[in-house]
């Protein structure tokens, strides 16, 4: 298999690692935030936690307590609980959503990228159309339409990221396409399929992970925006939008109750960032360009 | 026709027409001058029935300014005399005339007569205008105008209180200038013509909206303010801002803004005001659909929630709790109106004695408040074990899914009216397209029919018992909590009337 870490000398190939260096303490504390969102997102079940939904009517907005942790939110339901709750709903809709986009759009990008011609002019001239169209609108309409529900959220924000990952993908394929490995895999006779899996497919999918992470990191945002908006999930399931969209209601009275979900997604956010930025630099093309 | 041939026997009611009106507020110092800025919680599209079909509160408190209606409600309910002197029925009280007062002139300078008033009517009611206002009046079959100051309204079924009916300020009874409305055409909407105490001055979309004085207004010495400006200001929160900031002197608000309503009660520079209207906010099962087509599903839902406590949650306890449909603001009360007591494990036990699972869904609207009651009402119906979903849909979706009965459960409100009658005839009676339950009993149809056309208000009161009765214990509606408006000023802000319908009306007040 010819790809392109065999083109690379090691001169380059230290030149991130020197990078990663400098940022490791930042890096990892990254990925272990993650890794802790991810480990009590699935043990949430286990966790001995209150229950999400479940309303004490009388004790609303309490401080935090030894039963209580973080307090209780404006119906009286445990703070903690819908915290770790909600971050089973943002990290879902935050992998599922872009895996939609990197599978479509990188699928397209790398035909768009390899075979260009009409075919590349359909998929830039329809990918232009959806990005044209107004986000928040289409949210609107699907919701409307389809009803609200995990799955259909995630459908949505997923089909609103193709366009990025097909352009990302196009755009490394495009510069890929003409280099000699792919010049030297045509010659010998390998069909269309080969080179774009064994050729091309592994060249393009690290930058394309690394713009997966930051649409991770956006399709959070996104979720919580519209959850705010109050078309993500259905409640009782709380997320972190829903839960700062419920909390801005006492705003005044209990702050925590608003700032709490806020400063989580801020961290998970800035988490995923910081780990795609890294891969980011690890992966760019042009340091691998000779 | 027949009503106003003389051989008809009226019975003249109330009013000693004497030409001067008792408005409210007693004569201790108004001030006159000045001017207040007031915040609403949505922005006025317009005043045109037929483009906006009907006035919403924040549209209401532009229109109790800008135009006059025929009658208005005292202190106490009963409705007094504003464009007209003198009402009086035929004895089945299905004929209305009223005598105009005479000499009262738009803004645009046309008279205001039996025509105008027949010629708003008119307008409303043509098939061919397809006026969503139209519903509202679906019960009146015309108006005549027999002389220059005489208006008969021939009505399709009796109604006893009609007057106190015409006094609210909807888009169906201000008295709009047939002269503006011909001449303006689609420019009539956005620059409105009444008689009422202030003219519109100017009005910017999303921004303010500036009512003037009218010098040449009907009542001498009213009104007090110089200037009235209407604000749009949708966040609760910033409109209490502007309220402490003195940017404004009056502000719409409701009791889901619980924590700044208990502020406004603390402190001296603010007075609440307040109204407990009749009616209530309610909930319709559909009970031609499962599990809701079984009384007892119905009762066990009912007795599964307790009011007190959804109170606290949702408005830190301001909330009254409702038993019945007319609620306090009602001059029908009930020593007995039969509601079912919160009875958690009875509810259980009549769930179980079901024995299928209880499982619907609930439409609420895609509001905080909406999504709030919604999660208390899950709550409640969880701990029995019925199990609730909640589809949220927009609030204008809510009334085409009502009358399609595309619905398990719906949220509806029954407004605050000064007759109990056109509300609970539509949501009650068997056959009325409102009638959302879908059921049907002859005996809570042969009350309803009776109360309307009785005239003493006692037998009135006791068929009206009977109706709630029924439903409580039929379980087929259910009620949460009563009608309640606010309204937060500035303590300096007086002659502040009651909330009649929820509406601000700023028409007659003064700053000290």
């Amino acid at each position: 298999m010819a790809t392109l870490e065999l083109d690379i000398d090691e001169q380059v190939v230290a030149a991130p690692i020197r990078k990663t260096r400098r940022l490791g303490l930042l890096f990892w504390a990254a990925i272990g935030w993650i890794v802790f969102v991810f480990a009590v997102a699935i043990f949430a079940g286990v966790l001995p936690l209150a229950d999400p939904t479940a309303m004490d009517m009388l004790e609303r907005r309490q401080p935090p307590s030894m039963q209580h942790w973080l307090g209780t939110d404006g119906l009286g339901r445990d703070e903690l609980a819908r915290l770790i709750h909600g971050a089973r709903i943002s990290l879902v809709v935050g992998l599922c959503a872009p895996m939609i986009g990197i599978t479509i759009g990188g699928a397209l990008g790398m035909l768009a990228g390899y075979f260009r011609g009409r075919f590349e002019t359909l998929v830039v001239g329809s990918m232009d159309v959806l990005l044209a169209f107004p986000p928040l609108i289409l949210a609107l309409a699907v919701t409307a339409y389809l009803g609200q529900s995990l799955p259909n959220l995630t459908l949505i924000l997923g089909v609103l990221g193709i366009p990025a990952f097909m352009r990302v993908a196009r755009a490394t394929t495009l510069s890929l396409a003409r280099r000699e490995f792919v010049i030297a895999a045509q010659a010998l006779g390998a069909t269309h399929a080969r080179i774009l899996l064994r050729e091309l497919l592994p060249n393009v999918f690290l930058p394309l992970f690394a713009f997966f992470l930051l649409g991770v990191a956006v399709t959070i945002v996104v979720e919580g925006a519209l959850s705010f908006l109050g078309l993500g999930v259905p409640p009782p399931i709380s997320s972190w939008g829903s839960m700062i969209g419920e909390g801005r209601e006492s705003l005044e009275i209990a702050p925590r109750l608003a700032f709490i979900p806020a400063v989580t997604m801020f961290l998970t956010v800035l988490s995923f960032n910081l780990v795609g930025d890294t891969l980011r630099a690890l992966t760019d093309p042009r340091q691998g360009a000779l | 026709m027949r009503a106003v041939s003389g051989a008809r026997v009226f019975a003249q009611i109330v009013v000693a027409a004497s030409g001067i009106a008792l408005f409210a507020g007693a004569a201790n110092a108004q001030k006159q001058g000045g001017s207040i800025t007031v915040g609403l919680e949505l922005d006025i599209t317009g005043f045109d029935p037929l483009k906006v079909g009907v006035f919403d509160t924040a549209a209401g408190t532009a229109a109790a300014s800008i135009f006059d209606t025929l009658t208005y409600l005292d202190d106490k309910g009963v409705a007094q005399p504003k464009l007209a002197l003198s009402w009086s029925h035929s004895e089945d009280f299905k004929t209305w005339t009223f005598k105009l007062r005479p000499g009262v002139k738009f803004h645009d300078g046309s008279p205001f007569n039996a025509e105008a008033v027949k010629a708003n009517f008119d307008r409303q009611k043509d098939p061919a205008n397809k006026c969503r206002c139209a519903f509202y009046i679906s019960g009146i079959k015309d108006a005549q105008a027999p002389d220059e100051l005489t208006v008969v309204y021939n009505l399709n079924d009796p109604s006893v209180n009609f007057p106190a009916i015409v006094t609210i300020q909807s888009s169906n009874w201000v008295m709009q200038s047939p002269t503006a409305w011909k001449t303006k055409g689609d420019e009539y909407n956005r620059n409105p013509v009444g008689t009422g105490p202030y003219i519109l001055k100017s009005w910017s979309a999303g921004d303010r909206m500036v009512l003037e004085r009218n010098p040449d207004y009907w009542n001498k010495g009213r009104p007090y303010l110089d200037r009235i400006v209407l604000k749009p200001l949708p966040d609760a929160q910033s409109r209490f801002a502007s309220l402490q900031s003195g940017e404004a002197d009056l502000i719409w608000d409701d009791e889901y803004d619980a924590d700044n309503i208990q502020k406004a009660q603390k402190d001296p520079k603010l007075t609440v005001h307040t109204y407990v209207g009749s009616g209530a906010q309610v909930y319709a099962f559909n009970t031609k659909t499962p599990p809701f087509d079984d009384v007892r599903v119905r009762q066990a839902l009912v007795m599964a929630i307790d009011r007190k406590k959804m109170s606290q949650a949702i408005t830190n306890g301001l909330s009254r709790p409702a038993s019945n449909p007319f609620g306090d603001g009602s001059w029908v009360k009930c020593k007995d109106d039969g509601a079912l007591a919160t009875d958690v494990e009875k509810a259980k036990a009549l769930i179980k004695d079901y024995g299928k699972p209880v499982e619907f869904k609930m439409l609420v609207t895609a509001t905080p408040r909406g999504r709030n009651v919604g999660q208390v009402l899950q709550q409640f119906w969880k701990q029995v074990g019925a199990d609730m979903e909640i589809e949220q849909v927009d609030q204008a979706t809510i009334v085409p899914r009502a009358f399609m009965r595309q619905f398990q459960l719906t949220p509806w409100r029954i407004i605050d009216l000064a007759d109990p009658d056109p509300q609970m005839f539509a949501n009650f009676r068997s056959g009325s397209p409102v009638a959302l339950a879908n059921y049907a009993n002859p005996e809570l149809d042969k009350l309803l029919d009776r109360a309307r056309v009785t005239a003493d208000q006692a037998k009135r009161i006791e068929d009206y018992c009977s109706v709630g009765r029924i439903i409580n214990q039929e379980a087929i509606w259910f009620w949460t909590f009563q009608n309640t408006y606010y309204a937060l000023s500035s303590a300096k802000l007086k002659g502040f009337p009651k909330m009649y319908g929820g509406v601000i009306d700023v028409s007659n007040v003064w700053m000290e």
